[in-house]
Parts: structure tokens; sequence; C-alpha cells
């Protein structure tokens, strides 16, 4: 037995010393998911999380359905079928059995608009450059839910307060990777510096190309699609082979507080031209 | 190999359609709280104009008028706090302000606009009207944030509906806030000021064609865009079609145009025309909270407004 916590035993398991000031975030390569969910029980169990629901979706292997309150890492099964509806299983390429696999979680934007949109300060950026709801202040007003572009933050009608992936905190703050990726077997997930990340998933692109898997490509990498309409990049990124939206992600998702500027001008500009139209009505009497 | 995933009709392609967005959990009491909020705010508006253009026998009419904002902004307050999903935390709102979010600017400028309005209201009524008018002056220009802020809070959500169009919601919102208070103080005037009916009648009208043209070019943006699905469907068309454009403008519209002409039925028609307004105004607030929850459930439309954003 262990006489106590291994210090730094992210240094052990992923390579890298978590200390605060630094980007942290996940890569998740899809080529690699087996669909094992191994990531997705690794979260409930470490973050105390209830089950969602119990019943079958019906449409495939996934019956977690989606990112919510209580799921904050969500795998996809995407099955490859052939255009003109023949039976694919015979004729189709065996390269990842015809399924596509992609373990979903928050992205932790550099622009997060769920944060950018919280009045309370609930939401903040934490030592890690990552985003996460503080329990203790959250009063439910539910303004995140609707504000995240990717459909993530989800309110819990149980307790009245958000709740989204908080990329183990509690984890990075003991030194310990967070246990989505640490449970990985494939590797799929990887976490660590950004900056680091993002070099091996440069890397690892480029191998696929050559391997003969031309249509890889990374989402949410900086200036690539998802990092899109000022959200800057995001902190969890993807390696994927289809188009965003076979793995519901937007292509150019938006800041949506870029909006609000321009809608305000608007909206004072007819309310002062109509009281100054107020005054005109009003003399004229 | 010609291969597709499972769920590729249309050109786009989506998860098991499944949406790819969450909705938000707003309803009628949010919808309620926009029209009391726009309304209490464009009838401070109103009264205070004619208060400082000093209108024949309007002292009563903008006492009337000043109580029913303060009462709004009262209710509006209410409504807020009844829709967090922790009650008792209400007062988190106020532990910063984030100009990125219009909810923070909205919490202040309904903290603003409700002391003002409290003041002013005070002041008039215990025989100060200097102070009350000065306290007026302020009430109306956080009413003109009241006016416009829920707009743009809807608009800054990833929802297509809301966010396809910021600019033309703003004037919506705005055009339909004034024109719900103007309306209103032309209910206040038929009791207390009669020389007024015409002069809020016609300001309601204008507000009225101003959100007309606003909605019409919402609509070309939205359907040019793919997303205006949810307002031309079975739950929500008829609504918006029949009940928001035909019965909430047009109609009161030709009801203010006729009122200016015909001296004998005057009264009758600028009571019709106000009730349409304020019925209207309040349909509009909910059709387009509840059809927006519904377009965030579409992930075509989604994929489509994400695609155009950029």
């Amino acid at each position: 037995m262990l006489p106590g916590m291994i210090p730094n035993e992210a240094e052990l398991t992923a390579g890298v010393k978590i200390e605060a000031g630094r980007q942290y975030g996940f890569f998740t390569d899809t080529t690699l998911c087996i669909g094992c969910k191994a990531c997705e029980v690794a979260c409930k169990e470490w973050n105390s999380l209830p089950a969602d629901h119990l019943t079958l979706t019906g449409m495939s292997y996934d019956n977690t359905g989606a990112l919510s309150s209580n799921t904050w890492r969500h795998v996809a099964f995407i099955e490859k079928v052939r255009s003109d509806g023949a039976d694919g299983a015979m004729v189709l390429p065996p390269f990842q059995s015809h399924w596509k696999m992609m373990s979903d979680v928050c992205k932790h934007c550099d622009n997060a608009p769920c944060q950018e949109a919280c009045p309370t300060g609930a939401l903040f950026r934490t030592e890690f450059d990552t985003v996460v709801v503080q329990q203790d202040i959250c009063n439910g007003c539910g303004y995140c839910v609707p504000a995240c572009p990717f459909g993530v933050i989800d309110l819990n009608e149980l307790d009245g307060k958000a709740h989204k992936c908080t990329l183990c905190y509690d984890r990075l703050k003991s030194g310990l990777e967070p246990a989505c990726a640490k449970s990985c077997p494939t590797d799929s997930i990887q976490f660590g510096e950004l900056s680091d990340l993002h070099r091996r998933a440069r890397a690892r692109v480029q191998s696929l190309h050559e391997q003969g898997a031309g249509d890889a490509y990374l989402y949410g990498a900086p200036g690539g699609p998802g990092a899109t309409g000022n959200l800057g990049h995001l902190h969890a990124f993807f390696l994927l082979t289809e188009q965003p939206e076979v793995y519901n992600l937007p292509s150019a998702p938006s800041r949506g507080a870029d909006r609000v500027l321009p809608s305000l001008l608007a909206g004072l500009a007819t309310a002062v031209l109509l009281t100054g139209a107020a005054f005109g009505f009003l003399l004229a009497v | 190999m010609d291969t597709t995933t499972v769920s590729s009709r249309d050109g786009i392609p989506t998860y098991h359609e499944r949406p790819a967005i969450k909705s938000s959990l707003y309803g009628w009491t949010v919808a309620l709280y926009i029209f009391v909020g726009g309304l209490a705010a464009g009838l401070q508006i109103v009264v205070t104009a004619a208060e400082l253009v000093a209108a024949p026998d309007s002292a009563t009419a903008v006492l009337i008028g000043r109580g029913i904002a303060l009462a709004g902004a009262v209710l509006g307050g209410v409504l807020l706090i009844l829709d967090l999903h922790t009650k008792q935390r209400f007062y988190n709102m106020l532990r910063i302000f984030r100009p990125t979010s219009p909810m923070s600017i909205g919490t202040y400028a309904l903290m603003g606009f409700g002391f003002w309005s409290l003041v002013a209201f005070c002041t008039q009524l215990f025989g100060l009207p200097l102070v009350g008018l000065i306290c007026g002056c302020l009430a109306a220009a956080t009413g003109w944030w009241m006016t416009t802020y829920t707009a743009a809070l809807l608009s800054a959500t990833a929802t297509p509906l809301w966010a396809v169009a910021p600019k033309l919601l703003a004037v919506r919102f705005a055009a339909s806030a004034m024109s719900t208070g103007a309306a209103t103080a032309t209910l206040i005037a038929l009791g207390a000021a009669p020389a007024l009916v015409l002069a809020f009648g016609d300001l309601a009208a204008l507000a009225l064609l101003i959100e007309l043209i606003a909605s019409i070019g919402a609509t070309v943006i939205r359907r040019r865009r793919g997303v205006n699905g949810p307002l031309q469907d079975a739950t929500w068309g008829p609504a918006y079609i029949v009940g928001v454009l035909m019965f909430g403008l047009c109609a009161p519209l030709v009801l203010y145009a006729l009122a200016n002409f015909y001296a004998g039925p005057a009264q009758a028609m600028a009571i019709a025309a106000s009730v349409c307004v304020l019925a209207g105004g309040l349909l509009m607030r909910g059709v387009i909270l509840l059809a927006g929850n519904d377009s965030a459930k579409r992930p075509r439309d989604y994929f489509r407004f994400a695609a155009g954003a950029t």
C-alpha cells in the first residue's frame, strides 16, 4: 500500500507537471477511440455524478445521448453506411470497423460564452486556464445554458445549479491527471499542457495523412475549424475524420458576446428615436 | 467508396437528429417579464416626455403612469427571482458587473430603473414636483436600457432564432416596449387627460410601424439563413402570423389611423387598438421565446446558423 498520495502523479501518468499559471487541456484523438466509455464511467465515479437516464435511445450503441448536468463526458457513436443503402459491412474498407467514436467534453473555450454570460461570476477561469462553475455562487439563472455554442453546460433542476466538466479542477490542484484521460485505455484522450498537445496533435495528423487517412484534421486548434467566431482556441480540441456536424459539432461556432453591442445600440437608437417622436407628438397637442 | 453516416440527409449531417445545443429553460415567466419591463420603461419615458413639455392637464396621467411604471419594475423583479432555480441566492446577481453579459447589464438596468421610478413616484406624490421630474428623467434614461437589453440577452445566446438578427430583434423589442408603453398611456389619458389620447396613439402607431418593418426584415434574414422553421410550422406559425403580426401589429395600426380621422368612435377605437397592442406585445415575447427554444432543438437550423456566422 502507498504511504500517501504520489506527489505530481501526472508526471507519471501523463508526462506533465501541473502548475498554476499554465494552460492545460485535452486532445481527443477520435481515430484512437474504441467506444469503451471508460471516460464516462471514470468521470461519473470521480465526480460522484448520478446516472442520467436508464433507458435505451434506440439509435446506436450510444445510450448516454448527450452531455448534461450529470454527464460530462459523452461518447458519440457514428456508423458509416453506404449512401445507396447497400450492405456496407461486406464492401466498406475495414478502417475503424465502420464506426466513428468520439468522446465529447466541455471545450473550455478561450473566450468562453458561458463564462461571459454568467451574471454572478459563478463561472470563472481557473489558474489552469480552464472554466469552472463555483457551486456555492451559482443561483441557477440558466443563462449559460443557451449561451454555450456546443450545448455543453446544463442546469440540474434538482439542485438548481449549472454543472459541467471542471477539467477535474480538484485533481489538477493535487497534481493528478483528469479522471477521463487517466482512464482512457487507448490514449484517445490525452491531457497535457496546451502548447505540447497542439504539437502532438499536429504530428498525429501528419502521421495519419502519411498512412493514407487523408481526411484527418484538428477541430478547435488555433486557427482551425471550431476555433472560430472570436471563441479563440478550444482547450479541449479534437482530431476528426468527418465534417464537424457528423459529431454534432458546429463548423464555425461564434462568441455570443460579440452580438451584444450591435444589439444594444440598435435597440437604444430605436428607443431614443421614439422618445424624440413622443416630444414631437406631445408638443403638437 | 461512396459512403455516408446514418443521418446525413438534406445535405447537412446531424448526429442521429439530436439537438446540437441546449434550449433555454425560459418560458412564460420570462416572456411576461420582458413584456412588463418593456411596458413599464416605455410608459415611464412617455409620461416623462409629457411632463417635460408641460402637456395640458397631464399631471394626474403622469402620476398614474409613474405608479404603473413602478409597479411594473417591482413585478419584473419578482418575476425574475421566481424564474431563478436557486431563488434564495438572487442577490448574487449583484456580486459583479459583467459587460459581456446582458443578464448582468439588465440586472443593473432594472435596479436603476426601479430605484428612480420609486423616488420619482414618491416625490411627486408628496408634492416635490421638480425632484419628481428630475428622478423621472433618470428613470426614463435607465428605461431606454430596459426596453432593449432583453433582446441583446436573447441574441447573445447560440439559439439560432434569437441570434440570427441581433439588431432587428433589438429594434423590435424596443419598439414594442414603446408601443405598449404608449398604449397604456393612451388608456390612462382616456380617463385622465383626454387631450393627449391622440398624441399617445400616434406614438404607439409609429412604434408599431417600426416594429412591423423590423419584423419583416427579420423574417427575410431568418428565411435566407434557413432558421425560420419554428415561426412557420404548426406549433407557433399561426400564433406568430395571426396573433403577433396581424392582431398585434397590423390591426392596431389601422385602428390608430382611423381614430385620427373619425371623431365619433375615436375613443372605442383607441381602446381597441391599445388592447391589441398590449396583447400583441405579450404574445410576441412569448412566441419568440418558446419558438426560440424549439429552434435550439433543430440541429440543422443551428448548423446553418453557425456555418454562416463567420
